[in-house]
């Protein structure tokens, strides 16, 4: 029997509403068009826009709403018309529900639009994946840990940056654990849920099908080889819901139901990129595999340090609940790391973590239930939502340029006082600055590694801050030219726009942030001047 | 140590770490006190390397700009500028004019940059009648301008141009090493004064496992113990070349083991 997904005490639920507002009070933007440029996450924005084209405009093709709101990168061609590249489960679930809207309001524009879809269509997945996460979790910890780790993975793992921004990767990975979890009820019902959300999964990211596999070999024999025709029978009765919509979308774009927008890249960049190998994927490359887990651009175990016990905890010592299904488990796990390992893509631009392989988090999650070591488990748990947390809450698409972006870009940002809009889509909060943003996960990364480990599990949490501040103070960047040009680019076009100050110094200040002149020059007293 | 005393030392720890993180994240670089006391005694515009690691708002008031903002006009404009290296940096110029009065303190490096100072004097604006050849074909040059064909191949020739080493744009002599032996560049005799080495491989060829580009010197046919090779890092790096007598003629000889996109350029540079 499960049991409810909603916390049943009052503690559990007060930190299912912290993780909420933490998701609904910042609202990072970046893509308006303006005369000096714009910073266009296209991993997003295509998306936005494949869901207005079909609402609004009828219309597969993306070609009228970059004609209304600017040019978007991450697009397919076809017959001369502009498609999303992406795999299509985030139009196919966002357009239905962007529809029941217009049956009561206007079109939305685009900025609306966007935290729409952030916030009805994106936001639901993440609340499930963490809710179902806390059950799991339950089987074999207490409340106090599952409550510490219901906040610190909601608000200081890749859960975060990728539901703040609306991309296919955390509704993924829902769908992905939602499979783990449903496929273990020996029910009909269970192998109908599994097979529902096993075949979401890859058409909300296509990568993650090969997620799927181990657990579709656990599930489809988990009663004997007597059973599998039924099992499997069930499993594809569920998935075919989301394997006939995704079949028919790609007939729509792309003229085959077999046939991707990976075909039809219309950027040669990444057409060379997907072109190698088999769909972009070749040989093994292990030093991706070390860049992902430890570099200070990119680190899953860097940006949530907690998640690298909770693999030590899953692969190593898995609670009794867990063992019988660790092989399983590894196997996924080898699946999404051999992808990244393979494919020449694997960076994936800008981004908070290796969000390619997000599907892995949830269940290196599921380690840390039975971790022995309260301390470590507190403090890092602390330290996972300031590293990732504050990030995500500010600019969660961090640019591919920094070697070392929190030295670089996030803390000198926070220093200067640029903040997302706030709350929510409202621009004129971002006056306020980051500091509530800050100060609210500072006391949400305290209150984690209080539940985690007690007064010492918060005691510890402090000192580890100050470590992992010293250190990622202390590591330069690889290029810091290029570091700087890119944090003045990124000062320049922040969103929402930080109005020029009045006074000539602070005005000369706010140029040279930007690496700008005009105001510099203005400022100069005349007396320094020999012409 | 009994339970109250270690709970005690438990509870000093979170303000001391509180202390101590204030102080790691927003104490300002100590180059930026040391700059502010510079520029109450002679003030101007600073200029930020693009090379040095700085947070923004530790440079409240003061005029600062980084370096790729800053135009060769606005030093017409000023009259001199204070440029902030970092410690170590290379020889490199500002909007042309290269930097004086450099000193090191607090882990930066402070220069002077004038618009009226002399024009530092480099090989690559008087190349004429500098010699290079290899086994192939042998030049002199006519001009900095104009190119001097040592070999076959359409790299294969010596003359001044720009090249981005480090991302830092500077004009240096172009020489691209040749298959199979040295180019050996034969300089008539210098102006007096001592000399610096200088040398990259442009940006757009620091790819792949390509091996550095050497180079030897002789002075008077003598070789000499010196041996720089480049290539093995981005940028373009200076070195003290042994004091020259007036009469003296200095050569040298650029090799490479394998010389494709080894786009190779060096300077004299007179101290």
């Amino acid at each position: 029997m499960m049991g409810s997904l909603w916390p049943q005490t009052r503690r559990g639920v007060i930190v299912l509403v912290a993780v909420l507002l933490g998701w609904l009070w910042p609202f990072p933007y970046f893509n308006t068009i303006l005369a000096d440029g714009t910073i266009n996450n296209p991993n997003e924005v295509t998306r936005v826009y494949a869901v207005a084209a079909l609402i609004d405009d009828r219309s597969w093709s993306i070609d009228a709403p970059i004609r209304r709101w600017g040019g978007v990168d991450d697009k397919a061609k076809r017959e001369g018309r502009l498609y999303s590249s992406k795999a299509p489960g985030t139009t196919l679930i966002g357009a239905p529900v962007y529809q029941l809207y217009r049956l009561v309001g206007p079109a939305l524009d685009k900025r609306t639009l966007t935290w729409f879809l952030r916030i009805i269509v994106g936001l639901p997945f993440s609340l499930f994946l963490l809710l179902l996460l806390r059950r799991e979790l339950l089987r074999a910890c207490d409340e106090d840990r599952a409550d510490g780790l219901m906040l610190c993975l909601g608000l200081g793992s890749m859960i975060y940056p990728y539901t703040l921004v609306f991309a296919g990767h955390a509704m993924a990975t829902a769908m992905v654990f939602a499979a783990y979890v449903y496929g273990r009820q020996s029910d009909p019902k269970g192998m109908l849920l599994f097979g529902l959300c096993a075949a979401a999964a890859p058409a909300l990211e296509y990568p993650h099908a090969l997620a799927i596999v181990p657990l579709g070999l656990r599930y489809l024999t988990a009663e004997g080889t007597a059973r599998i025709a039924r099992r499997f029978a069930y499993g594809v009765a569920g998935g075919l819901a989301p394997i006939a919509a995704t079949c028919w979308a790609q007939a729509q774009m792309f003229g085959s139901a077999t046939k991707t927008g990976y075909s039809f890249l219309e950027n040669t960049a990444y057409k060379d990129l997907h072109g190698v190998g088999f769909f972009g994927m070749s040989v093994p490359q292990l030093d991706r595999l070390g860049a992902a887990f430890f570099s200070l651009e990119l680190g899953l175990f860097v940006f949530t340090p907690i998640l690298a016990i909770g693999a030590i905890g899953v692969l190593l010592r898995p609670s009794p609940a867990l063992r019988s299904e660790r092989p399983w488990i590894a196997a996924l796990i080898a699946l999404e790391l051999l992808f990244l390992a393979t494919h020449g893509g694997w960076r994936g631009g800008w981004s908070i973590g290796p969000r390619y392989i997000m599907p892995i988090v949830p269940f290196l999650a599921l380690g840390l239930s039975a971790w022995q070591r309260p301390l470590l488990l507190a403090s890092l748990a602390g330290l996972s939502i300031i590293l990732c947390g504050i990030p995500s809450a500010l600019y969660p698409h961090l640019s591919d340029v920094f070697s070392n972006p929190w030295a670089s870009f996030v803390l000198p940002a926070i220093k200067s006082g640029l903040a997302p809009y706030q709350p929510g889509p409202f621009a004129g909060g971002s006056e306020w600055g980051p500091g509530l943003i800050v100060g609210c996960l500072f006391l949400a990364a305290v209150a984690s590694a209080k539940l985690l480990g007690g007064r010492s599990g918060l005691v510890a949490f402090f000192p580890a801050l100050v470590l992992a501040s010293v250190v990622l103070r202390a590591v330069p960047e690889r290029d810091q030219r290029a570091a700087r040009l890119e944090t003045c680019r990124l000062y320049a076009l922040w969103e929402p726009r930080v109005k020029r100050p009045s006074g000539s110094w602070a005005a000369a200040h706010y140029d040279a942030t930007r690496c700008r002149s005009e105001s510099v020059l203005q400022a100069l007293p005349k007396s320094w001047e020999t012409k | 140590m009994n339970e109250s005393s270690i709970k005690n030392a438990l509870g000093a720890l979170v303000p001391l770490s509180l202390f101590i993180l204030a102080y790691v994240l927003l104490s300002p670089a100590s180059w930026s006190d040391a700059l502010r006391t510079t520029l109450e005694n002679e003030p101007g515009l600073v200029v930020v390397d693009d090379e040095l690691a700085y947070d923004p708002s530790d440079l409240r008031g003061i005029i600062f700009l980084s370096e790729s903002a800053f135009e060769a006009p606005m030093l017409e404009q000023l009259g001199r500028v204070w440029w902030v290296r970092p410690a170590g940096a290379a020889e490199a110029d500002l909007a042309g004019q290269s930097a004086r009065d450099c000193r090191e303190a607090h882990g930066v490096m402070l220069c002077l940059v004038s618009a009226t100072q002399t024009q530092t004097w480099r090989l690559s604006d008087h190349l004429k009648g500098v010699k290079a050849s290899t086994s192939k074909a042998s030049c002199v040059s006519a001009s900095s301008q104009r190119k001097c064909s040592y070999g076959p191949n359409d790299w294969e020739y010596m003359r001044r141009e720009e090249h981005t080493f480090a991302g830092r744009t500077r004009n240096c002599i172009w020489t691209h090493p040749v298959a199979g032996g040295p180019v050996t560049i034969s300089i008539p005799p210098l102006p007096k004064g001592t000399y610096r080495f200088g040398a990259g491989i442009d940006d757009s060829g620091m790819r792949g496992e390509l091996p550095p580009v050497t180079v030897d010197f002789t002075i008077n046919g003598q070789a000499q113990t010196l041996k720089v090779v480049s290539g093995a890092r981005r940028g373009f790096e200076t070195h003290p070349l042994p004091a020259l007598q007036p009469s003296d003629q200095l050569g040298l000889l650029i090799r490479a083991e394998k010389t494709g996109a080894r786009f190779f350029c060096w300077d004299l540079i007179k101290k």
